[in-house]
């Protein structure tokens, strides 16, 4: 069957290749768990096939052929996705979106359409280029796709002041399983049913996203930053709510591990950018509010580092696993999620390190980031055991299953737990869109 | 270095079991090799990386090379690199994919380019003397930037010399034949040894010249203003300005010439190579021109620079013409 379907989609003219090499590029995404397996010269997966379709209609092609064969297709943008959502462990064909690279500005509405397979750092830096920028800023920001953003439904280290990549989509074209093309017209918004939204967040599960029309925004003149440091969670996230009102692009808090290793210091500590016009009045308006002690140059230090995670490549070779767990929860519920979520990473043995900070902020609640390194004796069992406690420990105290890494493989046995009526509702949108269930099989059901 | 307050975190929080694990392994820390290192990395340079860029693959996306090298697959993606360093100059541990991959090649893809290049070089046979040495590298002759060169010396007065050595031995150096390259940096090492040092245009030249202790200097060293006027777009080659670190020199010639410089997307250190850099011409033709086609559209003005290479790919004029043509 695959054989077939490969000499098919060749001979429809899309490129498609058996070849070790391309087979190997696409054989996991970035789940920590594949990296020892890498270390150990083991494939996490492999598939048949890859292919690499330049346009909407390739892709189609490539989906027509699949589904008529009933063949595995596994969807790719960049890799860079941690939750095990694209590793084809079925085989079949990997899907690369890379080829879908156009970049169009629209300078007079403020907007950008841009192919699935750019990259989110090139997109950025073509766009400031022109005075403008996405802002949105996830920390794959170099590495991850438009469409991996969309399919994953990403934030970014601004979207306190900007949104999530949901806020930021002003339409989209998909492919569904069976080859189907459909689009929408672009518009600024219109009432009626956003069907665009199935796709938002849908882990490759419902359809192929090509292409995205996005917000773009000028680039602000001003770019200012606060840094505030506390001696617990509770005055910082009291603080961070309070600083809402004044509309701050970015905000985080860092727990005392994560300012220890940041900027020194065993404080809490909270930065927030302001910027746009009337940043200076609502900076020192923020420094008014807050109850912590203002403090210099932390902000600095992150922005300069927050791209940074090379320290993965120096601790896995000596078998640590190294991961990050990100939940959402309302104010309320803030503190306990961040004590009990941390305490149950901590307790588990071979933990060396834990750690957490907020990254994205509402009006109505936060992220929290966890953090953790283990040098366990065994890593699948210590990794499994980590990230049960963690979930279980985040849904029993107002926490959520997920705020931006998704469900993929890692988180689906929670699913149902955390949407309740809507898994079924899932369940059936996946049966009618994809009979044959060839579309990322086995991730979030 | 680790903080040693982040060290007694460490160890007041860890089990017994792990602490034991942890004294293993510390000794260790940071000493894996950079192939390694550079695998298990997202690929956190991928949107700087021009080979990608134009091929579209992950397959040739600097950690999944990295990757490739490691499992032993070295027939074809890690030829697919230029040696203009965007991933280093991207990368917190300062890693360059192409000087990892240059020990994995020298199989049956870099005997079959070396093959092209020889056929495509043509060899200097004017001889002369003079105080420092004049070599061109076999990119100025390709570009036909040669006579320019020899005329604009001439005119501003550099007393130089040249003599009938055809190649730095840079393509060799890249596809991984080192003995090969070893014999050609020693014909030139030699030649220059009779001079106060030697000038290239070719940013490659005079990096490899440098590289194997030969004094060596890109020929904007020696240049003088004259006076002519317009808007310009300048385009860093990557050797010049990453491996060279000659970012401001040519700017403000040009200013001095009377130039506005407008600087496009990916400029100065970030600046994006041309296609033609190393020896990817000769490993995947369309791509390298897939890669020059696409830094073209960068430049909203004619596109200046100080590469024969890039000259060539961008289509755009050296400073060295603009010089010619009214000296």
């Amino acid at each position: 069957m695959i054989e077939k379907a490969v000499e098919e989609i060749k001979s429809a003219g899309v490129e498609i290749s058996t070849n070790m090499e391309d087979r190997i590029a696409y054989c996991k995404d970035y789940n920590p768990l594949h990296l020892p397996k890498l270390l150990k010269k083991e494939f996490p997966a492999l598939p048949h096939a890859a292919a690499f379709p330049k346009t909407t209609e390739e892709v189609s092609k490539v989906l027509q052929v699949a589904n008529a064969y009933g063949v595995p297709v596994y969807v790719f943008g960049g890799g860079s996705g941690v939750i095990d959502a694209a590793t084809p462990y079925e085989g079949g064909i990997a899907v690369s979106t890379l080829g879908l690279d156009f970049v169009e500005i629209d300078e007079e509405n403020m907007l950008v359409r841009a192919g699935a397979g750019v990259v989110g750092g090139r997109l950025e830096k073509i766009l400031n280029h022109r005075g403008f920028t996405l802002r949105h800023s996830p920390q794959s920001l170099y590495c991850s796709t438009v469409g991996g953003w969309v399919a994953t439904a990403a934030s970014g280290q601004f979207s306190t002041g900007y949104g999530n990549i949901e806020n930021l989509l002003i339409s989209l074209t998909a492919v569904l399983p069976d080859g189907e093309v459909v689009v929408e017209r672009a518009t600024p918004r219109r009432a009626g049913p956003d069907l665009k939204r199935i796709f938002v967040g849908s882990e490759g599960l419902l359809g192929v996203v090509t292409e995205a029309v996005m917000k773009i925004f000028p680039l602000p003149e001003e770019f200012l930053t606060l840094s505030v440091e506390y001696e617990g969670i509770g005055d910082a996230v009291r603080d961070a709510k309070a600083l809402m009102q004044l509309k701050p692009a970015l905000m985080r808090i860092f727990d005392d591990e994560e300012s220890l290793r940041y900027f020194d210091s065993e404080s809490f500590t909270l930065i927030a950018v302001f910027e746009g016009k009337g940043a200076s009045a609502r900076l020192e308006e923020a420094k008014k509010v807050v109850s912590g002690e203002v403090v210099d140059g932390r902000a600095e230090k992150w922005l300069e580092k927050r791209f940074d995670v090379s320290d993965i490549s120096r601790i896995v070779p000596l078998g640590f696993i190294f991961d990050t767990i990100e939940v959402a929860c309302f104010w309320r519920d803030a503190e306990k999620v961040y004590t009990e979520v941390l305490k149950a990473i901590r307790g588990v043995e071979g933990t060396v390190t834990a750690s957490a900070h907020a990254s994205h902020f509402y009006e109505s609640g936060l992220c929290f980031y966890f953090t953790f390194a283990g040098l366990p004796a065994d890593i699948e069992s210590y990794y499994e055991e980590v990230w049960r406690k963690a979930v279980e420990t985040s849904l029993r105290n107002g926490g959520n299953l997920t705020h931006h890494h998704g469900v993929g493989r890692l988180r689906k046995r929670w699913l149902s737990a955390e949407i309740g009526g809507y898994y079924p509702l899932l369940r059936d949108l996946k049966s009618i869109l994809d009979r044959r269930n060839i579309l990322n099989r086995g991730v979030m059901l | 270095m680790i903080n040693p307050k982040v060290i007694s975190r460490i160890l007041a929080n860890t089990d017994l079991k792990t602490k034991m694990r942890l004294a293993k392994v510390v000794p260790k820390l940071g000493k894996a090799d950079e192939v390694t290192r550079c695998m298990l990395c997202p690929n956190m340079c991928l949107h700087v990386c021009p080979v990608f860029d134009a091929e579209r693959r992950l397959t040739v996306s600097p950690s999944v090379k990295a990757r490739l090298a490691y499992l032993g697959e070295t027939d074809d993606a890690i030829y697919h690199c230029l040696p203009c360093d965007a991933c280093k100059n991207a990368c917190p541990m300062d890693i360059s994919v192409n000087d990892n991959l240059r020990a994995f090649r020298g199989g049956e893809l870099a005997l079959k380019a070396i093959e092209k290049f020889e056929k495509s070089i043509k060899v200097q046979t004017e001889e002369r003397e003079g105080r420092i040495l004049y070599f061109p590298g076999c990119r100025t002759f390709e570009s036909d930037l040669f006579d320019t060169t020899v005329e604009v010396l001439e005119k501003l007065g550099v007393d130089f010399a040249l003599t009938n050595v055809d190649c730095c031995g840079m393509p060799y150096y890249e596809l991984g034949l080192i003995d090969k390259f070893k014999e050609k940096i020693a014909k030139l090492r030699q030649a220059a040894s009779r001079y106060e040092g030697v000038i290239s245009n070719c940013p490659h030249c005079v990096h490899v010249m440098r590289e194997n202790g030969i004094k060596a200097a890109h020929i904007l060293a020696v240049l003088k203003p004259v006076k002519i006027g317009g808007d310009v777009s300048y385009h860093d080659p990557c050797i010049l300005a990453r491996k060279l670190d000659v970012v401001k020199e040519p700017r403000k010639l040009l200013a001095e010439m009377g130039f506005e410089v407008h600087e496009p997307v990916f400029s100065g250190k970030d600046t994006h190579c041309c296609g033609y850099g190393g020896v990817y011409r000769y490993v995947a033709p369309d791509m390298a021109e897939k890669v020059a086609e696409r830094r073209r559209k960068h430049f909203d003005y004619e596109i200046v620079t100080a590469c024969p290479s890039c000259k060539m790919a961008l289509k755009g004029k050296d400073i060295i013409e603009l010089m010619a043509d009214v000296l």
